[in-house]
């Protein structure tokens, strides 16, 4: 949503806020938004770590122990964001510093994540047209 | 830790944190992905839906005699798979709202506090669906082992 005000444009360094404002209620928000955020690390973690072990008792080594090590990861992402989030709503230090680094964190899970569901699609595709259509068009070929 | 301090007259929320380019353009980044997602989810929570009520309808057809007798439990985990869809429905509508506002933060000067407090809003519901989910997942997996090997 673009508006008629003038598109931003920062002027030279500006120095980070130490303090955003919040209320009272929006940091109480923000520190239990960290709190989900990192049991839902938390849990990606242990997903990843049971994932990986699971890999050693059958054939799916790899698949596994790679699936499982982006869990970890996105876990690790997630629990370290959550804390930076929280230092905003806690403290008076460096919020905007403390905001970007919570940002980064989440931009990283997903984006990770939005490469793997592309992934996913993409395999998906081709298992189901493009497959199906080489395999038609070889039939034919060979009459 | 310090402890925030503040004044019983907060000021007025800010219209801009002067976040600096190369931040705007992280945040604008988080937006793009966290939308993605967000349709993403939708998406599947919609072909989860259309799916049940597909095997629903065939099913109710084809189910075999011996089977009617289970078709309370079928039907019930049917309704429960339903409310799962429609929760994941929920959560990716959320993304989608918290990544509107946190474009708006990078890409306006309007009311860049406003924006982020209304997004962590959305967030938080967000991961606690993620929580709850994630449990409701980890239960599954371990009652299946549990069964699993019981039956074994």
């Amino acid at each position: 949503m673009m508006t008629d005000q003038p598109s931003k444009t920062p002027g030279p360094t500006e120095p980070s806020l130490a303090r955003i404002p919040f209320t009272k209620q929006d940091e109480a928000t923000i520190v239990t938004m960290s709190m989900w955020m990192r049991l839902a690390g938390f849990i990606s973690c242990f997903t990843g770590l049971v994932t990986i072990l699971s890999g050693l008792t059958n054939l799916n080594l790899l698949a596994n122990v790679i699936a499982g090590l982006l869990a970890v990861i996105m876990g690790l992402w997630l629990v370290s964001g959550a804390g930076s989030l929280k230092l905003v709503a806690t403290t008076d230090t460096a919020d905007q510093d403390h905001l970007v680094a919570g940002f980064q964190k989440l931009r990283n899970v997903f984006l990770l994540k939005s490469i793997l569901v592309l992934i996913y699609l993409i395999i998906m595709f081709a298992v189901v047209v493009i497959v199906p259509f080489v395999l038609w068009i070889w039939r034919h070929l060979k009459g | 830790m310090v402890t925030p301090t503040h004044d019983s007259r907060e000021p007025d929320s800010l219209a801009r944190i002067p976040f600096s380019k190369h931040d705007e353009l992280m945040i604008a980044s988080l937006a793009k992905w966290m939308n993605f997602m967000g349709w993403f989810q939708m998406f599947a929570g919609v072909a989860m839906l259309l799916l049940l009520v597909a095997v629903a309808t065939v099913a109710g057809h084809i189910v075999p005699k011996s089977l009617k007798a289970q078709s309370g439990t079928l039907g019930l985990l049917g309704l429960l798979l339903a409310g799962l869809a429609v929760v994941i429905i929920w959560g990716g509508s959320l993304l989608t709202a918290a990544a509107d506002r946190f474009k708006l933060v990078a890409l306006t000067d309007e009311a860049d506090q406003d924006f982020l407090a209304t997004g962590f809003g959305k967030l938080k519901t967000f991961f606690l669906i993620e929580v709850a989910t994630g449990f409701i997942t980890i239960a599954v997996t371990v009652m299946q082992f549990i069964y699993g090997k019981g039956g074994a």
